[in-house]
């Protein structure tokens, strides 16, 4: 056998594996997916059709449509809030903290939360902003309130404070890594030719910044858009996301079609601002190490 | 037999285009042999062609005798000396050079027997526990060395090892791997863009340009009689003056550059009367005579405008102008720099006097 | 003069803002673990303050809890299995990624990479609809199934960023000193990426240990922990699971900083 035809062949038995697998379990389930959603609902199961009713109910049914730019309005306040924390901390990590070894530490200590269990920090935020919760009885015993206040969970606003919370990290990181890998002498550049602090970081930094805060804007929108979770636990009726509707149809409503057209739908808001930041430059990756 | 046989050897790659081209080579066995040209005249890709990391599009390579065209890189009787050293990081020294020997299961005892004498050979037993992180750049060399000898190959395939040496170190090891030759025996293949690293170490010299041989001889024909401007140029410094033959006589022209008048050996070229040529005239052939003084001999043929003095290798070298786009360069041995206190100011006129048995002409009009 | 004392001056009180707000920041993270941790050992039903005092009575009942026992196991299960699928078909992408041409590769490394921002729901609902079609029954594997693909993504993200570091030409110096491809590849490459496979296995490991999304749509009779969690919180909280919230915590806690200080130490 040829040493090239060799080559070939080994190099065939790498890609076949991972390639099967993203073909049988990602691909396919896709396509089967979004073949159910043309189906017909026909209680307590479906059957076969092509039809865009469950898309149109998408659209028209005010319910769905309500959810749905609630879920819009949420993740952008999410995604938004996540970076006017995150930025700032992100710049002074690295442009204020001098020891490489401190900075690492810091820079750990804010991608660390991201490990430690999504659904147990968003409970805690329960625990913490209940009626009888921490934040209540911490007020009550301060004297601010005079009887604990249910207006802090089961709303919008718990459910943006949960969903920053454990989305942060996801933001922080690539900016991070966008704002380190600016060289410093650029900035020095700009600095020894008389522009100053504020000049420098709009037309220096920020600019370099853009593409780490792109990707962290990817991940964080994205990431919180399908969630069902936080909703779940801290939303209340005001805050059901997209996700739990979609729960609901494979769940208590068993309308698999319907659920498919969504899960679809959120598919395709996802590529989509994935295909919107990939034109962005493609610095500021994901880097988990 | 061969030691290294290339048959009409062709290579190309995707973006870069045919690196090798149509390239055939002999190589008998224990030649010291150099591939030398600028990056990008495919000198690398012909040795990784014979190391077996890369397979010909077209033609066939052999090593001692038998076609190793599709035998990879682990069944081939050859071992490469890499640029980077390639040392294993994970691995000390002496795992290293027995790694070799180790994966084709020979016995523990003779792995470490035959690790112990190449380590002797470079100089390095004390260092056999180190790791490489643990090494200098010098000693990293030697451990590279002894990793591709210790198999005693057929053929020790050299990709530019000294690069990375700071110049003193780089010439130490010129000369002990000009000994470690000798006293092996094994065939060596370099390949270097450094002349003068090819031709202090090479039996031969072949010069590459766009993936092919453009000349092939020993350091000293290459440097009395190059083939082109190009191979003048690239082995040592010429200045390279356009010139157009004026009369001819037996064995010499007479050739008419810059309004001066040369005799030149036209070394079985033929250049016809008025046809334009290029004259190769080296710096080092070359002596700087201030306007005033007569001097004893042929008289100077240039005249030109002193640029400005710097040392270069241990000699004084001289920019002139003498009207053409680039500055005419002689180099003067410093003692008699300093002798004849000959620093002719920067802007001073001066005249040139040129050894006319050293100028090369070429046919043709080269760059300027 | 005056007005350069000024300037610094200023400058300095931004810096001090900076650093006042990456610290209440750093505060707002860990908030909720401190509250997590603070009242698994509070005597009280309710987790509200003052605090009334110290128990570890809420880790007997955890351990005295057969379902979270068996729910424990469970995701311990899952883990492993759901990382030693993705290690070897992670580290095959990445490979593939790195090191070969074909055509569609390009939409390979999309799909393969999509997961790092898909909502876990979107991998769950279309893998029940996969395995519904086959008509397989739900359990331990199906879940297993789909951690692998929704985790696959962060093995060949760290694997691959590694094979581009690491030099090649040590591989062809192993193959020139005559090691057949397996022998290069299990003396010279794997110990290069070795780090980086068992950081980012300890990653997905405790990524699976603590998926709900996935778990949800795909799991059949049995729960794994944070299913188990998450439907006894329907019922209200207990300061049990504050107790075994606080060992996972701490649990991912050492596993990540260890996991982290191998994926660095091969950076330097």
């Amino acid at each position: 056998m040829r040493a090239s035809t060799r080559e070939a062949w080994l190099k065939s038995a790498l890609v076949l594996p991972p390639l099967a697998w993203t073909l049988v379990f990602m691909f396919v389930p896709y396509a089967i997916m979004f073949t159910y959603s043309f189906y017909t609902r026909k209680y307590p199961t479906f059957v076969p059709d092509f039809q865009f009713g469950n898309y149109i109910a998408l659209f028209q049914d005010v319910q769905y449509r309500q959810v749905f730019l609630r879920t819009l309005k949420i993740a952008s306040l999410v995604s938004l809030f996540a970076l006017l924390l995150s930025y700032p901390v992100a710049y002074c990590l690295v442009f204020k903290i001098r020891s490489l070894r401190l900075r690492m530490a810091l820079y750990m200590a804010v991608i660390v939360p991201l490990w430690v269990s999504y659904l147990l920090r968003a409970y805690t935020w329960k625990t913490i902003l209940g009626s009888q919760g921490v934040l209540n009885s911490f007020l009550v015993w301060a004297g601010i309130l005079a009887q604990p206040t249910d207006l802090l969970l089961y709303n919008q606003f718990s459910m943006v404070i949960t969903l920053v919370h454990i989305f942060i990290p996801f933001m922080f990181m690539p900016i991070f890594t966008s704002l380190e890998k600016i060289p410093r002498s650029l900035i020095e550049a700009s600095k020894d030719l008389g522009v100053g602090r504020g000049w420098t970081f709009l037309k220096i930094t920020l600019p370099l910044s853009l593409p780490g805060v792109m990707a962290g804007f990817t991940f964080t929108f994205c990431l919180s858009f399908g969630d069902f979770v936080a909703p779940f636990l801290v939303g209340g009726p005001d805050g059901f996301m997209i996700a739990n509707i979609v729960q609901s149809q494979f769940g208590t409503a068993l309308n698999w079609p319907l659920g498919s057209a969504i899960s679809i739908a959120i598919l395709a808001i996802v590529l989509t601002v994935i295909s919107i930041s990939d034109r962005f430059e493609r610095s500021g990756r994901l880097d988990l190490g | 037999m061969n030691a290294i046989s290339l048959t009409h050897l062709t290579k190309s790659f995707p973006t870069a285009g045919r690196v090798v081209d149509d390239l055939t080579l002999r190589v008998r066995q224990g030649e010291f042999i150099t591939l030398l040209g600028p990056s990008g005249c495919g000198k690398t890709t012909t040795l990784r062609l014979i190391a077996g990391f890369e397979f010909p599009d077209s033609g066939s390579v052999s090593v001692a005798g038998t076609d190793v065209t599709d035998v990879p890189p682990y069944r081939r009787p050859v071992n490469t000396v890499f640029q980077d050293y390639a040392l294993f990081p994970h691995m000390n020294v002496e795992q290293n050079v027995g790694y070799g020997m180790w994966v084709a299961r020979l016995p523990k005892r003779e792995i470490s027997e035959r690790v112990a004498a190449a380590l002797q050979m470079v100089g390095l037993s004390e260092k056999a526990a180190a790791r490489p992180s643990e090494l200098s750049g010098g000693q990293k060399q030697r451990v590279a060395l002894a990793r591709a000898i210790v198999r005693r190959p057929k053929v020790l395939l050299l990709d530019e090892p000294l690069s990375a040496l700071d110049a003193k170190l780089r010439e130490a090891m010129q000369v002990e791997l000009r000994h470690l030759h000798r006293k092996l025996g094994i065939t060596f293949l370099l390949v270097t863009h450094d002349q003068s690293e090819a031709m202090v170490m090479s039996d031969r010299i072949l010069i590459m340009e766009a993936g092919k041989v453009v000349q092939d001889g020993s350091p000293l024909d290459l440097y009395d009689s190059p083939a082109s401007p190009y191979v003048a140029d690239f082995l040592g410094t010429s200045n390279l003056i356009p010139g157009n033959v004026h009369a001819t006589e037996l064995d010499s022209i007479r050739v008419k550059a810059v309004d001066a008048l040369f005799r030149v050996r036209t070394r079985g070229r033929s250049l016809p009367t008025s046809a334009n040529v290029t004259l190769a005239i080296r710096p080092e052939k070359t002596e700087v005579i201030a306007p005033e003084s007569s001097p004893v001999g042929t008289p100077a043929q240039l005249t030109g405008r002193i640029i400005e003095h710097f040392f270069h290798g241990g000699m004084l070298r001289t920019a002139i102008d003498i009207g053409l786009p680039l500055p005419f360069l002689v180099d003067t041995q410093i003692k008699s720099a300093a002798m004849q206190g000959q620093q002719l100011p920067p802007g001073s006129p001066c005249r040139l006097r040129v050894d006319e048995d050293s100028i090369v002409a070429f046919a043709g009009s080269h760059r300027p | 003069m005056s007005m350069v004392g000024n300037s610094r001056q200023r400058h300095d009180g931004i810096d001090i803002g900076l650093k006042l707000f990456t610290f209440m920041v750093l505060a707002a993270l860990y908030l909720p673990i401190v509250v997590l941790i603070v009242f698994s050992f509070n005597d009280n039903q309710v987790t509200t303050l003052p605090l009334r005092g110290f128990t570890l009575d809420w880790y007997r009942r955890v351990f005295s809890n057969e379902d979270m026992l068996k729910a424990t196991y469970n995701s311990f299960k899952v883990g492993l299995f759901a990382t030693a699928i993705t290690l070897v078909v992670g580290t095959a992408a990445a490979f593939a990624i790195d090191r070969t041409d074909f055509p569609g590769k390009n939409v390979f490394r999309r799909l393969v990479l999509l997961p790092l921002v898909l909502p876990g729901i979107i991998t769950g609902i279309s893998m029940l609809n996969f395995f519904r079609v086959l008509g397989f029954t739900l359990s331990l594997e199906t879940v297993i199934l789909g951690h692998a693909t929704a985790l696959i993504s962060i093995v060949v993200t760290q694997v691959y960023a590694r094979l581009q570091r690491i030099n090649r030409r040590i591989e062809e110096a192993s193959s020139d000193l005559g090691a057949k491809p397996w022998q290069t590849f299990l003396y010279v490459t794997l110990p290069s990426i070795r780090t980086a496979l068992f950081g980012s296995g300890l990653i997905c490991f405790t990524l699976s240990f603590d998926e709900i999304p996935v778990t949800f749509f795909l799991t059949g009779r049995d729960n794994t922990l944070p299913m188990y969690i998450y439907s006894t919180l329907r019922k209200g909280i207990t300061p049990e699971i504050n107790a075994i919230g606080t060992i996972i915590v701490v649990a991912s806690l050492a596993i990540i900083v260890l996991s982290v200080r191998l994926l660095q130490d091969e950076k330097r």
